[in-house]
């Protein structure tokens, strides 16, 4: 298989805390990932450094055999790396729907003089966009909630909206970031239910949880941060029995 | 008179607003342009398109200030700036000054653009910048370009560029009549607030409200937000250009003290006394405020001085009379009096956490 990511050597310091260090990290095309570590071990940090917020101390990442660190975050989300933030950002006063259709922006044609003019050209597409975002909705498993403010409502539904307006981009690569967070079991078997269904379209998926069921039941492999390092990588039966993880997590040595 | 015309338009355009069905809409939007195409030829009072001619104007700049605050959501405090580069473009290129006499029609095109381009210009190395601070540069480039007009003598200086050709459609001159640029300005708006409904409802649209809403957001859904935010400046910016042509024309001159800061501050004023965002808002809101000024307060004066026999001039109060609405819409109806959905809902909040926090 190949590498859709690859993270090389990758440092990051804010002032005197280290949030990332000589961190190496490869990612297989088609795999749901793992990434577990205590708070603060540079986790979050890493998806920004991947989507371009911050701009790397050293290392380099690829995605689908291009560099993309040092480009801007635009670039890289129309490259196919789409995301959800560990803190909820939708856009809040707008609906739903019109936030899935942001979405849809890079997928979107139009020039300037159609958005000017309203053209039957723009509109025949702004049709297409809005049942495909319709689409996106059912598929996380919102129904009838399209014209909604996203604020307004539910937070289990708020998560699912970030999903769905990531994938309305058609990402190759999805980085959810404590996507199961906030949710109740019922909840998180339904994420996990709609995760596998994400992969099973093709798409690759890095996520960041803390909620070992689930990581062991739904990832293939896993890293491990602590610290800004990564401790560890494998398949969660390697990660489960690795001393160096239940160090970490434990604070003790196993 | 005017009252009758203005109320009347503005309850046909709310009535438009909150109607569903798209026939019903084209029909009372038909019926209303129809109206105001016939009225000039019933009623031949000249003052009162004299009157509605510049409130027209400012409904322009108006819309045009809504696609960068209200859509976009950036705060620019040096909006007239822009209608100063449209009106003198008509004083440079249709006057005996510089000996050039372009057609009005063909001014309002090179106006819109130049405006534009100092749209993107202004833009460019400002737009980094967020909220307050962006405001301060706003606001700076909204005071440097007049006194770059002054300090001119080119341009004329403190006395700017008089005696600006008459414009004429079809052979016929405008003359000294209101009439031709009350038409020309309804053509305007119509045509102005018709490209910012298309822009509202588009992907650009879309863009600048996920900027507005959560910027760093919109960079991850592949918003080239720097380009983004420079379009908006350019829109609204040709939009008051355009503005400005109309604007000196019908004025004959253009002079730098015609641009101050205030200019800037009243058309902003309109879009929160309207509702940020919402074209109905700031069609209403500007055409409240131009009308205050120029013919309310004027009228207000002369029962007062019949009445209570003091002869007082409100409208050199008129500001205070702004900033009393504007406190009390703060307070009442952060929202603006008829905002759209969207910014109801956030404007009505933030001021509430605000009062409450
Ligand atoms: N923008 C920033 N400026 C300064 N320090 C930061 C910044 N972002 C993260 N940090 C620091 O970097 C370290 C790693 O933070 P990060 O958010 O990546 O942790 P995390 O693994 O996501 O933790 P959690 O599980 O709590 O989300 C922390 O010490 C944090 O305080
Ligand atoms: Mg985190």
């Amino acid at each position: 298989m190949t590498a859709l990511l690859s993270i090389d050597g990758v440092s990051k310091s804010f002032g005197a805390v280290c949030a990332l260090s000589g961190v190496d990290l490869s990612v297989d095309a088609g795999s749901i990932f793992a990434i577990i570590g205590p708070n603060g071990a540079g986790k979050s940090t890493l998806f920004n450094a991947i989507t371009g917020i911050y701009t790397l101390d050293s290392g380099t990442i690829a995605f689908d055999g291009r560099r993309i660190d040092g480009l801007p975050t635009f670039v890289i989300a129309r490259r196919g790396i789409a995301r959800t933030f560990q803190n909820l950002r939708l856009f809040g006063f707008l609906s739903a729907i019109d936030n899935v259709l942001i979405g849809e922006h890079a997928r979107m044609r139009g020039t300037l003089v159609d958005s000017l003019l309203g053209t039957p050209r723009a509109r025949a597409q702004e049709r297409a966009a809005r049942e495909r975002a319709r689409a996106w909705l059912d598929f996380v498993g919102l129904n009838d909630v399209g014209e909604q403010f996203a604020r307004n409502l539910s937070y289990g539904a708020q998560r699912r909206l970030e999903i769905a307006r990531a994938l309305a981009s058609q990402p190759r690569l999805l980085l959810l970031d404590e996507p199961a967070a906030g949710l109740n079991p019922t909840e998180k078997r339904e994420l996990a239910d709609l995760v596998r269904a994400i992969r099973d379209r093709g798409v690759t998926v890095v996520l960041i949880e803390h909620d070992m069921g689930l990581v062991m039941s739904l990832c293939e492999r896993i890293a491990v941060l602590d610290h800004g390092e990564k401790i560890a990588q494998g398949a969660p039966a390697e990660i489960r029995a690795n001393p160096a993880v239940i160090e970490a997590y434990l604070g003790a040595p196993a | 008179m005017i009252y009758v015309y203005v109320l009347a338009t503005i309850a046909a355009v709310v009535i438009v607003e909150r109607t569903r069905s798209r026939r019903v809409k084209l029909a009372i939007l038909a019926a209303l342009a129809l109206t105001l195409a016939i009225v000039p030829f019933v009623d031949r009072t000249d003052a009162t398109f004299n009157v509605l001619a510049d409130a027209g104007v400012f409904v322009m700049l108006a819309l045009g200030l809504n696609i960068v605050v209200g859509y976009a959501g950036l705060l620019d405090l040096g909006y007239a700036a822009f209608f100063a580069i449209g009106a003198y473009a008509y004083g440079i290129l249709a006057s005996p000054q510089f000996g050039v006499h372009l057609p009005f029609w063909a001014i309002l095109f090179i106006a819109a653009a130049c405006a534009g381009l100092a749209g993107i210009v202004l833009g460019a190395p400002t737009l980094r910048l967020h909220g307050d601070y962006l405001a301060i540069v706003t606001l700076g480039f909204g005071e440097i370009v007049p006194q770059v007009f002054q300090n001119t003598q080119a341009v004329g200086g403190p006395n700017g560029i008089a005696a600006l050709d008459v414009p004429s459609a079809l052979g016929h001159s405008f003359g000294t009549a209101a009439v031709p640029y009350y038409f020309v300005t309804l053509g305007g708006i119509a045509l102005v607030a018709w490209v910012a409904r298309n822009l509202g409802r588009s992907r650009l649209g879309r863009a600048w409200m996920a900027i507005r809403e959560d910027e760093l957001a919109a960079k991850h859904m592949g918003i080239d937000t720097t380009r983004t935010k420079l379009a908006a400046f350019a829109i609204g910016a040709s939009f008051s250009g355009l503005g400005g042509v109309i604007f000196a024309a019908k004025l004959g001159l253009v002079s730098p003290d015609l641009f101050q800061f205030q200019v800037s501050v009243l058309i902003l004023s309109m879009l929160v006394l309207g509702g940020m965002g919402s074209l109905i808002g700031v069609v209403v809101g500007s055409l409240v405020l131009s009308l205050l000024n120029s013919a309310l307060l004027p009228n207000i004066n002369a029962v007062i001085a019949s009445t209570l026999h003091v002869n007082v001039d409100l409208t050199n109060y008129h500001f205070l009379i702004y900033g009393v609405i504007l406190v009390a819409i703060m307070l009442f109806r952060p929202e603006g009096f008829l905002p759209n959905r969207e910014r109801r809902a956030e404007l009505h909040a933030a001021a509430i956490t605000e009062t409450s926090s």
